[in-house]
């Protein structure tokens, strides 16, 4: 049967965390997975960065996301918040973690993935150092994986031309690419694809006009 | 610390499942024992009980039940998500060793605790593919991807028995398939049985031996002829009939009826009595009574203790006319006559003959 004229079919968004019904961009009511949560996970899903008994670190996760990675990946799982910032949930143990003054106490090779929520913001001029302890701290072949804003090394807000190259390739000196491309003086590659970013969009129920926004939440960034 | 931080990326806090202390539930027995050198955890099954799990290492019993969602969405009243619960029971369950048992969709929930934790033994009675999405009955999670890849790691961990009813439609879907034996599995055994491996396992004495010896039980368990190895009552091409044929019998059109002839023949000869009963039932509705009396008192010879074969084959003699049947069909039934319905078609049979 068809629908009545005037009856729009509203997309169904599911959480991929849960299941459960949820409405664009909103924190899923069920588990609480953040947009954030739910596009990291997928990111790591869809781009297979999780395996048994590799060790991840992880700074500033949601509450579903560090539910979901302790209970898959047990004692690998390094959850991490800034110093003094209560944990969202209580059956996952946190520790503190200061990226801009103890990324490089983080001991060589020591990690597999290395995700950055969001505290990337917080450190300032201080990214390029940052991104350079987390790189030395990663296993060969290991993935680093941000999420929010970052800043440039004059200490502005770069997500605008993040934006930007992660959609069109560019290497503008102010961009994100540019940035990690100087600092480990090395090529990197930026991923997901547009294709997956699209995927994973749609699947993370985010609007897909914030595409350009939310594509440097998805940056990636693979040691060669 | 700045708000943008806060309000960007965490949530409110989500409830975590209580600690590891004695209390009930709707849908959550916890019952901690002196002196306990385990923690049996037990999903959607009555084993072990508490004289089970006193044999050898005595041991605690966590048992959860959840038999709609089935364990999709963590327990009902203890744990609000599948995550939550296995983050529990990596560490709210305590320092003892945990040995896992479940059967049907707590079955694959076992094996998933399997595959995850770490210092378990499991018991994986019967495990289905209900957690899994689309058809695929490779053991996956529906949030999770497929967690046997997942696992193909860590082999070291696989100390556990899968047990399946080689007489069951369900475990022939298992057993049709190669993909689903992987180490996740560990030790793959199959019971002559239909329907509730545990209380089979149960009336034969083995549900102990596996617990306290997990995969080195099954030795002994096979000499005794309680079970046997993975496919040794049919091969996988016969389970992939067995499986076939039972979706055909429950499909409605001309196009099933006919597989499900097609597969019955094919196969007319594999003395599987929970096969030959699927295949009395396809005969019969295709009015081939005497062949459907053939097939159903082949189930019986083997499986003489399973009243649904016997019910069956007492129906069928009775459709028949034939007096011997009916008179054989009467004496098979006798063990079942406290049960709703089978003191009239014994009856009925002993008239007839």
């Amino acid at each position: 049967m068809s629908e009545p004229a005037g009856v729009v079919q509203e997309a169904a968004h599911t959480c991929p965390f849960c299941a459960h019904r949820l409405d664009l961009d909103d924190d899923c009511g069920h588990c609480g997975a953040t947009p954030q949560d739910r596009l990291g996970w997928l990111a790591l899903t869809g781009l297979r960065l999780l395996q048994p008994g590799f060790s991840v670190l992880h700074h500033l996760p949601g509450a579903a996301m560090a539910r979901r990675l302790y209970a898959l990946l047990g004692r690998h799982y390094h959850p991490t918040l800034p110093p003094g910032m209560p944990p969202p949930i209580t059956d996952v143990t946190f520790h503190a973690f200061d990226p801009a003054s103890q990324a490089e106490a983080l001991a060589p090779s020591s990690y597999r993935v290395i995700i950055i929520g969001a505290g990337l913001y917080e450190c300032g001029a201080a990214v390029p150092a940052v991104l350079e302890a987390l790189g030395t701290a990663l296993s060969p072949g290991g993935s680093l994986l941000f999420g929010g804003n970052v800043v440039d090394a004059d200490g502005g807000i770069a997500h605008k031309g993040l934006a930007a190259t992660a959609m069109t390739g560019r290497t503008g000196v102010s961009s994100f690419a540019g940035m990690i491309r100087r600092q480990f003086k090395r090529d990197c590659r930026l991923r997901p694809g547009m294709g997956l970013t699209k995927e994973m969009i749609d699947a993370a129920a985010v609007q897909q006009s914030l595409l350009r926004r939310v594509t440097p939440q998805t940056l990636f960034w693979c040691q060669a | 610390m700045s708000d943008v931080i806060s309000d960007a990326t965490l949530t409110p806090a989500v409830a975590s499942p209580p600690p590891l202390v004695n209390g009930n539930g709707p849908n959550h027995r916890i019952a901690l024992r002196p002196g306990a050198g385990c923690t049996y955890i037990a999903f959607n099954t009555d084993a072990p009980t508490a004289a089970e799990a006193s044999v050898g290492t005595t041991g605690n019993i966590v048992r959860f039940t959840d038999e709609v969602e089935r364990f999709a969405y963590g327990v009902q009243g203890f744990a609000d998500s599948l995550d939550a619960l296995i983050c529990w029971l990596r560490d709210g369950s305590g320092e003892l060793p945990m040995r896992l048992v479940g059967e049907g969709a707590g079955a694959s929930l076992a094996l998933i605790g399997g595959i995850l934790l770490p210092r378990v033994h499991f018991l994986a009675v019967n495990p289905c593919p209900s957690l899994a999405i689309g058809g695929d009955l490779a053991l996956a999670h529906p949030f999770w991807g497929n967690v046997a890849a997942l696992g193909a790691n860590h082999p070291s961990h696989q100390l556990g028995v899968t047990a399946i009813s080689a007489w069951d439609p369900a475990g022939a879907t298992i057993l049709s398939r190669d993909e689903l034996l992987p180490p996740a599995f560990g030790t793959v055994i199959e019971l002559p049985c239909r329907g509730s491996g545990i209380a089979y396992l149960r009336r034969k004495n083995a549900l102990s031996p596996l617990f306290e010896h997990g995969s080195d039980a099954v030795r002994e368990l096979r000499d005794g002829g309680v079970l046997e190895r993975a496919q040794a009552y049919g091969t996988q091409r016969q389970f992939r009939a067995f499986h076939d044929a039972n979706v055909a019998l429950w499909a409605k059109g001309p196009s099933p009826r006919s597989l499900a002839m097609r597969l019955v023949e094919r196969e007319a000869a594999w003395t599987n009595p929970g096969w030959q009963y699927l295949r009395a039932t396809v005969l019969r509705r295709e009015r081939l009574l005497p062949e459907a009396l053939t097939a159903a008192s082949l189930a019986v010879e083997s499986g003489a203790g399973v009243v649904e074969f016997c019910v069956l084959y007492g129906r069928i003699a009775r459709e028949v006319g034939d007096g011997d049947a009916a008179a054989r069909a009467a004496q098979v039934l006798e063990p079942f006559l406290r049960q709703r319905g089978i003191p009239e078609l014994r009856d009925s049979l002993l008239a007839l003959a």
